[in-house]
């Protein structure tokens, strides 16, 4: 930028980069990431991103437990989707495993994974309206939120990380009364979203602040590997229930929401309509719940097979990967976590070029990064 | 005679500021228990209600708990600078009170007449105007003498807000002035109460270019750049304790001043709505002082709320857009604004 | 050769148990690079090979731009540490092909102290992927635009997935020693805890 300065002020004045070091201890980060951002006047130039913060070697200590006693570390990696973490790991050994998983365990898993969607995007939807600057949205997120954790606490006895399902199904069955709750809480919940929609999604400071921001193209989205809403937003139909389907939801009819330029405005929409596809999937896996068993035939002590699994859910963040390998012990070899926010985060060095400060705070909120996860 | 100069010139101009600082001073830390509960309830939630009944005593809860607060002054701070740089700040608006004219004059028993103002001087409006610019210098500094970098960005995003909204603000208050015929406050009051309808009417699009304006004037959402919590978190990131209260109290401040400079410019001041003041007070002087005095109240709690509302309501603004709006919509709009109500005064407002 | 190393390893310690899975994309492998790609047993049926490192860059630039498997999405890489096998380190590549829906895993076989050419000018993705993969476990990655540490701090020691590297950190020996620092409390440490308390109390 200095080279484009007029020639008679560059002799006057001496323009240089400035450095500004932005976290790990800063509001917008939602964690302890931190930014060191080259800028020229408020424009980014360079972005390098320092992480592990938060590194907690979850990957080592699951060497070091059996099989069953690994399962709860596993909610503290995006511990605002712990359900749906667990989803991931415990599915990773039953493919390991090869173990039949009752069909309303299928159904009663995703019900629980659908609803901790709905819940890790409220408080998604919350915080980036607050990083924007809209501050009443993030409460009223935070409403219908406690409604859905109140239904969790009700089912697992936790309000937050809920060490959610067994290897090979689900502990418990819904208690008595749960189920009309939660039907009542999904009919409240579309015209709920409505009510917040009609706060930002028309809002002309909201569209000016999102519309072409942070734009990554549909062939860069791929290329970073980024997955989720993030990638989706750009356009790309990837989402790991459609693409590699696993528990139930072949059996249910939803969409998968795309966005079109893939700036902030299109990731903030294709969360949107996803949360209006989950209540869809509650509503189809309640009106389906089939009887049986709740647990498929898993022996106490697990030895597993030899070899090694890549089990992938997706995840409210995106693809969530455990690739592990067994020796045949009853501990897991190596547990290996692909953790989208960790990957999608790399995508912000794109994104964020020659945005302002006040873009990178938004971009930041559109990849809905969970620290937790990142670090691991 | 000497007296009667030391209680006209000295006394009474005395009594009269301690009413007011005393008034203002409440006010200012009202309103922000009014925001934080009024937030409350638009955010489903209770906002402060535990100190005191209602959370009443709250503001001297938070008071006191900054007075007591250690001052900190950073190592790469310019001390001198950082030091004076809330009082620029904090003075300026309530320098601004002084002007204001609460109600008709008092008419006392001995058949002289008092004004409901410190200062009802006769360039009151213009004085509000450059304190106003004032208070910038206050903002700039800390933000400078920090030796932070976050600070500086906030002062540097207060400089330019500061230079795209001022102009389009005075330009609109400057077609009120057109209308009333002069810069005292009182007479553009005097003058909406004589015409029978208040400045909104002719100067709707003057009301709405202020109104937007003065929002970027406080520095409050959507406009809050300087502070922009989420992303620089402000001028004032280093200052803490009582030297953090100035700033605070001058920002509030300004919005309890700007709330009741607005219905003075607009919608008639202490004029009584759907009656004849002028005649009533001919009979009841007394009766009308005190309604005027209410009614210039409610219209200033109505704008108070209007602001709170804004504030729960709307996302904030990014700092280049917001030049943007300032001087490629609201200026343009402001400076063909002033023809026309040039021309309204010329050929309507006889 | 490769089969040999591979039939090595598999006498030495771990072995892949399961049945061999020959989808398109591994068949179309097997043709064009011949004794290079080996087919790798899996419990889960998922199609996995062996490459050999020499050709492994061919490889994956092949199975991204060949139009009939366009596997554009590289969605995991990691590696796994053997010590008991002569191939200490191997490389784990997870490939996907969002158009084809349709995906393979690629591993590479490294000796200690080999390098393997980085992958990041075919996936940009997998930057901080072998960042991560050179933090954990000391891969190097030769070609890497910037290969530093990225979730442990830059003057940390070690490479903590490494099978030699205790749980508690190069410490944790010395932790051990600390009568009141013990990481773990087995029943028999429980026991030696307590009688170092009593030791200490009958000192006192």
């Amino acid at each position: 930028m200095q080279n484009e300065k007029p020639s008679h002020l560059k002799e006057l004045v001496e323009t240089r980069e400035f450095e500004l070091n932005m976290g790990p201890q800063h509001p917008a980060t939602h964690g302890v990431y931190r930014a060191i951002l080259t800028l020229d006047g408020e424009r980014i130039q360079k972005l390098n991103s320092v992480v592990g913060y938060l590194h907690r070697g979850i990957e080592k200590w699951a060497e070091y437990r059996t099989w069953q006693q690994a399962t709860p570390i596993f909610d503290r990696l995006d511990y605002l989707s712990a359900v749906i973490n667990c989803h991931g790991y415990v599915g990773a050994v039953e493919k390991l495993l090869q173990v039949e998983i009752p069909k309303k365990a299928e159904y009663m898993r995703v019900i629980c994974d659908e609803l901790q969607r709905i819940a890790s995007h409220l408080l998604w939807f919350g915080t980036h309206a607050l990083d924007i600057g809209a501050m009443s949205v993030l409460f009223y997120g935070v409403r219908e939120r406690e409604a859905i954790i109140d239904l969790f606490e009700a089912h697992f006895g936790q309000r937050l990380l809920y060490n959610a399902y067994p290897i090979g199904g689900v502990r418990l069955d819904f208690p008595k009364g749960w189920i009309q709750a939660c039907r009542k809480f999904l009919n409240t919940f579309n015209s709920r979203i409505d009510e917040y929609e009609a706060l930002l999604t028309e809002n002309r400071i909201w569209k000016q602040r999102t519309i072409g921001v942070g734009v990554i193209s549909k062939e860069d989205a791929i290329a970073y590997g980024l997955s989720g809403p993030t990638l989706r937003g750009s356009g790309v139909y990837f989402d790991v229930r459609k693409s590699i389907p696993y528990s139930a939801y072949p059996d249910f009819d939803f969409e998968i929401p795309l966005g079109k330029n893939g700036d902030v405005y299109d990731r903030y929409l294709c969360r949107i309509r996803e949360m209006r596809q989950s209540v869809r999937i509650i509503n189809q896996a309640l009106d389906g719940m089939p009887e049986g068993e709740l647990k498929g035939k898993v022996p106490k002590i697990i030895r597993s097979p030899q070899g090694e699994v890549y089990f992938t859910v997706e995840g409210s963040k995106g693809q969530l990967g455990f690739y592990i390998v067994s020796d045949g012990k009853d501990k897991p070899f190596r547990v290996h976590i692909k953790s989208p926010s960790f990957i999608n985060l790399q995508g912000l060095d794109v994104m964020s070029k020659n945005q302002l400060i006040a873009d990178m705070v938004a971009i930041i909120g559109s990849i809905d990064i969970v620290l937790g996860e990142v670090d691991r | 005679m000497n007296s009667q100069i030391l209680i006209n010139y000295i006394a009474f101009p005395l009594i009269k500021i301690a009413i007011l600082l005393a008034a203002v001073f409440t006010v200012v830390a009202y309103i922000v228990l009014v925001e934080r509960r009024l937030l409350g309830f638009f955010q489903s939630r209770l906002g402060p209600n535990r100190v005191g009944p209602l959370g009443l005593i709250q503001p001297v809860a938070d008071g006191l708990k900054l007075f007591l607060k250690e001052d900190l002054i950073p190592t790469n701070a310019n001390p001198f600078i950082f030091k004076i740089a809330p009082i620029f700040s904090f003075f300026p608006p309530f320098v601004g009170f002084a002007v204001l004219t609460f109600a008709l004059p008092l008419i006392m028993p001995s058949g002289k007449m008092h004004q409901f103002a410190v200062a009802d001087v006769d360039l009151g409006i213009l004085l509000i105007l450059s304190l106003s610019s004032l208070g910038i210098f206050g903002i700039i500094l800390a933000g400078w003498s920090s030796g932070s970098k976050y600070p500086l960005f906030g002062s540097l995003r207060s400089a330019s807000q500061m230079l795209a909204y001022e102009i389009p603000l005075t330009l609109s208050v400057i077609s009120v002035i057109m209308m009333a015929g002069s810069f005292r406050l009182s007479d553009i009051v005097t003058a909406q109460q004589t015409y029978k309808f208040y400045f909104i009417i002719p100067g709707i699009v003057a009301f709405f270019v202020y109104l937007i304006s003065v929002v970027a004037e406080t520095n409050r959402t959507p406009f809050d750049l300087p502070e922009g919590e989420s992303e620089i978190i402000g001028f004032h990131t280093e200052y803490s304790g009582m030297r953090f209260a100035f700033f605070f109290m001058a920002e509030y401040a300004n919005v309890v001043l700007i709330c009741m400079l607005t219905p003075a410019l607009f919608l008639g001041g202490y004029d009584i709505p759907f009656l004849n003041d002028l005649e009533l007070y001919k009979t009841h002087p007394y009766l009308v002082n005190v309604l005027g005095f209410l009614s210039y109240a409610a219209k200033s709690t109505l704008f108070a709320y209007f602001y709170i509302w804004i504030r729960a309501t709307f996302p904030r603004y990014r700092y280049d857009q917001l030049l943007k709006v300032g001087w490629s919509v609201l200026f343009p709009i402001s400076l063909l604004n002033l023809f026309l109500v040039a021309l309204i005064k010329l050929f309507l407002m006889k | 050769m490769v089969e040999e190393n591979i039939t090595e390893q598999k006498n030495k310690g771990w072995k892949a148990t399961g049945e061999e899975v020959l989808t398109e994309a591994v068949s179309k492998l097997k043709e064009k690079f011949g004794e290079f790609v080996v087919l790798c047993p899996n419990p889960a049926k998922e199609a996995t090979v062996f490459v050999k490192k020499e050709k492994i860059f061919e490889v994956l630039e092949y199975l991204k731009t060949e139009p009939s498997l366009r596997f554009d999405y590289l969605s995991d890489l990691t590696a796994v540490h053997f010590p008991d096998n002569e191939f200490q380190i191997v490389v784990v590549y997870h490939l996907f092909s969002i158009e084809k829906k349709d995906s393979l895993r690629v591993k590479v076989e490294l000796k200690e102290g080999e390098s393997i050419k980085s992958v990041v000018s075919i996936w940009p993705a997998a930057n901080w992927m072998e960042r991560e993969a050179f933090d954990l476990l000391g891969v190097q990655f030769d070609g890497h635009p910037n290969l530093k540490r990225i979730l442990l701090p830059d003057e940390w020691e070690g490479h903590p997935l490494r099978k030699e590297y205790p749980l508690g950190g190069p410490q944790e020996n010395e932790i051990r020693a600390n009568k009141y620092g013990k990481p773990f409390l087995l029943p028999e440490d429980l026991e030696e805890a307590k009688k170092i308390i009593e030791e200490g109390r009958n000192a006192e």
